[in-house]
């Protein structure tokens, strides 16, 4: 996933890698506070570690396939999945844990997480890949690093999430089915859109990406207004998946299922592809200066 | 999002931060964030049950009076069923010791009605309990369900609400929504 290491000096000197790296312990003791049976070594919790292991390993894989100019150094990348893990989902997790239960306790449980979690949940993953992509500067930061760093935000948010659900549903089950409960966690939250945390955080950060590393008030503007209606879009994907209609178990349901993921992979696609053409015509025209320290940010050059 | 060259000048403009004061801003702009979400989730809440009461249009609320031992009876109408879990305000493991949990039911009768019994409430124990029902009904083209949200509070004895007024609420619930005409 990596061309070139950022010096260690010039990294020491940022303040806001010191917030980030800050910021991952912090994250990691909210996260033992809030659901302390995350960290209990079980036998179910073993399983649970491998099968997220297995889809960290297709996330990155997918990366590989996404960044073939491999773009973003391993430490970014490093960063913004530690960060989608650690930060992110505890926040997540405690805003809206407070706002379903209100809602709910107003009527209106059964849209409660179609409501709260795709404001939550892409707010704190899209602060993430802000400020992992503010950190890759003075490197080349444009669509392209902005798409692969929400991706991989977005992905660790996810695999942790899935990691949690499968530990609450095993402390559900009975004791001679916990281990199954955990593998059909994974299983279904694989078949049924896989990874989409990881697409709408993508689809957002691609703008993010190009205000982060946009050159002028104009093209920072632009690119800031393009990164709002992202983040909208990503938001109303969110909540038409998050809506009851799609959680239940008809054939109605599982195309209409089928139909949003297509789309918004899609979607996610069609934003890459637009990333990878702008990073390659930017190297075509002769910028020497590849990954290289400059002294300043120069957008998808 | 930009479409900047290499061509543009290399000179620094004044929209260009220094690294330093850039990290700060985007750093303190990060932490902002974070924090108008905590304390959003930690201030607004609580007020909102009260607020949206009547003003949101989901929103009932029937009390059902009940003694130690009742069994509690809600039949929907065919087409509907209902499902509902207790909302107890402690953690499931109290929850489950107490039997507040095990003692709702949902079964789907052969007429094509509902039914969800609560046994065993304990008023004493559990003053305040509250029954969150799902009232939905397939949709009229056959994709998906609607669904209406009633909060039934169970209390002790006294000048309640009977049954009768809580599947009255419930229809009128579901009929402000769409569910039913």
């Amino acid at each position: 996933m990596t061309t070139s290491t950022p010096a260690p000096t010039a990294l020491a000197r940022r303040p806001l890698f010191w917030v980030l790296v800050a910021a991952l312990p912090v994250g990691l003791i909210a996260c033992l506070y809030l659901s302390p049976s995350l960290f209990d070594p079980t036998p179910e919790w073993a399983l649970g570690l491998l099968l997220a292991t297995a889809q960290t390993l297709l996330a990155l894989l997918i990366v590989f396939l996404l960044d073939t100019r491999r773009s973003i150094g391993l430490l970014f990348g490093a960063l913004a999945f530690a960060w989608g893990v650690l930060v992110s989902t505890p926040l997540a997790m405690f805003v809206n844990t407070a706002w379903i239960s209100a809602l709910t306790k107003a009527g209106l449980g059964t849209v409660s997480a179609a409501m709260v979690a795709p404001i939550d949940e892409e707010l704190a993953k899209a602060i993430g890949a802000l400020l992992v992509l503010a950190l890759l500067l003075p490197r080349r930061v444009g669509p392209l690093q902005g798409l692969i760093i929400g991706f991989l935000v977005g992905a660790g948010f996810e695999i942790a999430e899935n990691f949690s659900y499968a530990l609450n549903a095993a402390s559900a089950a009975e004791r001679s089915h916990v281990l199954s409960t955990v593998i059909d966690t994974f299983v279904l939250r694989s078949t049924e859109g896989l990874l989409l945390h990881a697409l709408w955080t993508g689809v957002i950060a691609a703008g993010i990406g190009a205000a982060v590393g946009a050159s002028t008030a104009k093209a920072r503007s632009v690119a800031l207004l393009t990164t709002a209606g992202l983040l909208l879009s990503a938001m109303l994907f969110h909540a038409l998946w998050d809506l009851p209609q799609l959680s239940t178990s008809s054939a109605e349901a599982a195309v209409r299922g089928a139909l949003l993921y297509g789309t918004i992979v899609a979607v996610f696609l069609v934003v890459w592809f637009v990333g990878w053409r702008r990073d390659r015509r930017a190297r075509r025209s002769g910028d020497p200066l590849e990954n290289a320290h400059r002294p300043r940010s120069l957008s998808s050059t | 999002m930009t479409d900047q060259t290499a061509a543009d000048t290399p000179t620094p403009t004044p929209t260009e931060p220094q690294p330093v004061r850039r990290d700060l801003t985007l750093g303190l702009i990060g932490a902002g964030v974070y924090l108008v979400m905590i304390a959003a989730a930690v201030a607004v809440p609580p007020l909102l049950p009260a607020a949206a009461e009547g003003a949101i249009g989901v929103y009932q609320r029937v009390t059902i009076a009940a003694e130690t031992g009742d069994d509690v009876s809600l039949v929907a109408p065919q087409g509907w069923y209902l499902s509902g879990e207790w909302n107890t305000d402690v953690d499931d493991e109290t929850a489950q010791a107490s039997g507040i949990l095990a003692n709702v039911v949902t079964f789907d009768s052969p007429d094509g009605s509902s039914s969800i019994v609560v046994t065993g409430f304990d008023a004493e124990q559990d003053p305040d309990s509250v029954l969150f029902l799902h009232t939905c009904k397939p949709a009229s083209d056959g994709a998906g369900e609607s669904c209406a949200d009633v909060q039934l509070l169970v209390s002790t004895p006294g000048d309640h609400a009977d049954l009768a007024s809580a599947i009255s609420a419930t229809r009128a619930v579901a009929a402000s929504i769409g569910v039913v005409s």
